[in-house]
């Protein structure tokens, strides 16, 4: 390791990259390095270029920071900011058998559709989304990482890979072999991510491409001429599909707020183009409480760093405590008031 | 006319100098950690590009490129480093190497390239490059065939799609505004380095199926060290921004190769006035652009310069070009003309005519096709 970054363990193992935890010498803050092998044959692999060329461009809250890239002869070596673990292990550590508490789904997700929000502005798409991309900290904070697969779409391109996105996060329409997706692809799996967040386990298992469209069809019901037109033209229609009726997701997430049932639905949109855009989403009434800049009767300050997992927090702090807001936080009790009382009944 | 291109002498004590403080010292790497308070500093911004048979990217010195082991593509006979698209020939078809979970396209690629169906004509568009790629390394003999041919031996290989190939025009004029001083080397074999390095970046940059290094080595016939170097140095030199693109000005370049077809498909190409009086700029007119200041409205003094080189003079087939490179209108003439193409049916007269034609200064940009037995005047 050349320089100030001195290396600490091993974090994961990708197909073509290996993390470790690292820290800055000088200044003794952690960061993640993704140490990247070049071949002298492959020369600078094309993910590592698009996605240190992406994210050079694309500085966010809620988007990994890439410091640094330190290119040697054989290594190429990414220097990210830490982050303690990703949404997967997040899950797996403090859910209720990997169910989150639904104010915590709400923080994180308002944070993943802000990052996405930022890459579609930006003509990003990231085409990976899933768990173990989004990267969490004790603070509550959630960031896309890992924009290998990503892709600018500022330029018309006709030969978009249909090969994209981790199967069981894959959109519908790609699934069908549609190659003229756009920003709508990395909504669906935004939509799987918030499912997955509630329940705990992926919503869409599949195991092939055959059976992840059946599941979703189960699921969301089998699309035809009328509910999605243009659908066979698609390269992998089939018309003798098995013909499924739409369910009710609360069938599979019970406890769900109408509210946020609503915002999912509205992302598992077969049709690619009714799905919700990231946009869209964050003007969600669910999401009402960060945007009107009041969470349950409390004002937001704008310049603040706190994400609202954080404020939240500190209202469960107070709560607890029993103590009075602090006075420049005192405000009118709103019906949004009484709606987060039944997230916190303590 | 060699005297008046003075960089030659000095570009080998540059190289060295360049080559030495970028890359035979890994210690430009080191100390930067946290790099947001170090911008990155293009070492090579005063280096020209590499030589060839310098060694590459490494400390103790690999043998020189020359005394390499038997197939080296790289000094051919010719002293080119391609030769009207025999490595192409000799050489297995480049393998498109998918990103990871694409393994069924794998086999289409083979035979393919990027893609199937080609949305431009290859032959154009490989005119298109050569012409962009002269003009920006301030060469007058921008319609050179042989270097054309090459271009599309490479380009029929890698199957590239049109938008990654105006962005790789694209690079080629942001490097130049970045790096100029490179542009002045500007033999065939440097010119076939940069455009090959630009075609590369942009399929990793643009496409979802790329090629690796080797592939590109195959289907051009350079060196697959100097392609990693060169790509090395290239990503240093725009700070890894590939995706910074201006949209503005990358249409701009797609909106001058549409001109550039336009005007290679209508007839007047086959009149004796050649289309390198230049109805395309190459410099990018639109905002922001930072070219260094080349004369190109007088083509002559690069004249000079290619008679004094072999290669232009014996690859140089059009005698006209001379002429209309030299040729600058006292005052406003037109300069009306026949077409010599078969004559095309009017439906206005029902009558078969002859199109005419204006190649004065004005009307040429671009030419315009004019239906003779309408007022004349409309031609201008």
């Amino acid at each position: 390791m050349a320089g100030q970054a001195s290396q600490l363990e091993k974090l994961g193992e990708g197909t073509y990259a290996t993390v470790y935890k690292g820290r800055n010498r000088a200044t003794g803050t952690l960061v993640a390095l993704k140490e990247i092998n070049l071949d002298s044959e492959e020369g600078t692999p094309s993910t590592a270029i698009r996605e240190i060329s992406l994210m050079k461009d694309l500085k966010h809250n809620n988007i990994i920071n890439l410091y640094d890239v330190i290119h040697t002869e054989n290594k190429l070596t990414l220097v990210f900011e830490y982050l303690d673990r990703d949404l997967k292990k997040y899950m797996d550590t403090h859910g209720n058998n990997g169910a989150l508490e639904p104010h915590i789904v709400k923080s994180f997700m308002y944070q993943l559709l802000k990052g996405i929000e930022f890459c579609h502005q930006n003509r990003v798409l990231h085409r990976d989304l899933k768990p173990q991309n989004l990267l969490t900290n004790s603070k509550g904070e959630l960031k896309i990482g890992d924009f290998g697969l990503a892709r600018a779409f500022g330029i018309p391109v006709n030969t978009f890979s249909s090969e994209v996105v981790t199967l069981w996060y894959r959109a519908p329409d790609v699934l069908m072999g549609s190659r003229n997706y756009s920003t709508s692809i990395d909504m669906w799996s935004a939509g799987c991510i918030l499912a997955e967040m509630f329940i705990g386990r992926p919503l869409f298992p599949g195991g092939s491409n055959e059976d992840q469209l059946m599941k979703i069809f189960k699921l969301m019901g089998t699309p035809n001429e009328r509910t999605w037109p243009g659908l066979s033209q698609l390269p992998n229609y089939r018309p003798n599909f098995n013909m499924f009726i739409p369910q009710d997701l609360r069938t599979i997430i019970p406890t769900i707020d109408p509210l946020a049932l609503n915002l999912l639905n509205s992302l598992l949109q077969m049709k690619p183009e009714n799905r919700i855009s990231a946009a869209q989403a964050l003007q969600h009434p669910w999401f009402s409480e960060f945007n009107n800049n009041h969470i349950g009767g409390l004002t937001l300050d704008p310049i603040s760093q706190d994400t609202p997992f954080q404020q939240q927090q500190q209202i469960q702090t107070q709560a607890i405590n029993n103590q009075p807001p602090p006075q420049m936080y005192q405000s009118v009790p709103s019906q949004q008031q009484q709606q987060q009382q039944q997230y916190y009944p303590n | 006319m060699a005297t008046a291109y003075a960089y030659q002498p000095f570009d080998a004590t540059h190289q060295q100098h360049g080559y030495m403080n970028g890359y035979q010292q890994p210690t430009y790497y080191q100390n930067q950690y946290v790099a947001q308070n170090v911008p990155q500093q293009p070492v090579y911004q005063q280096a020209p590009m590499m030589n060839v048979n310098q060694p590459i990217y490494g400390a103790p010195a690999p043998p020189p490129m020359v005394s390499a082991p038997a197939p080296n593509p790289y000094v051919p006979n010719n002293n080119y480093g391609y030769n009207n698209g025999a490595y192409y020939q000799q050489q297995p078809q480049p393998v498109v190497q998918q990103q990871q979970q694409q393994p069924q396209q794998q086999q289409e690629a083979v035979t393919g390239g990027v893609s199937s169906v080609l949305d431009y004509d290859l032959n154009i568009m490989s005119k298109f490059t050569t012409y962009l790629a002269f003009r920006l390394f301030g060469r007058s003999d921008t319609k050179n065939e042989k270097f054309a041919s090459s271009i599309k031996s490479v380009l029929s290989a890698t199957r590239l799609p049109l938008s990654s190939l105006i962005l790789a025009n694209y690079y080629l004029v942001q490097k130049y505004e970045v790096d100029s001083y490179s542009f002045q080397q500007n033999s065939d074999e440097k010119i076939y380095q940069i455009v090959i390095l630009a075609l590369v970046m942009s399929n990793k940059a643009n496409d979802d199926n790329t090629f690796t290094n080797k592939s590109w080595s195959d289907a051009t016939g350079l060196n697959v060290k100097l392609i990693n170097f060169l790509e090395v140095q290239w990503l240093d030199l725009i700070d890894w921004k590939l995706h910074d693109t201006d949209m503005e000005r990358y249409d701009e370049l797609m909106i001058q190769y549409k001109k550039y077809a336009d005007n290679y498909n209508s007839p007047i190409q086959y009149h004796s006035r050649s289309i390198s009086s230049e109805p395309i700029s190459p410099i990018l007119s639109s905002s922001g652009s930072q070219f260094s200041p080349r004369d190109y409205s007088s083509p002559s003094r690069f004249d000079n310069f290619s008679n004094s080189n072999n290669w232009y003079t014996t690859s140089s087939s059009n005698s006209s070009s001379n002429y209309y490179n030299h040729y600058q209108p006292r005052a406003y003439s037109h300069n009306r003309s026949y077409s010599y193409q078969e004559p095309e049916y009017c439906t206005r007269t029902g009558s078969y005519q002859r199109m005419m034609y204006c190649s004065c200064h004005y009307c040429s940009t671009p030419t315009r096709p004019v239906d003779w037995s309408y007022n004349l005047a409309a031609a201008c």
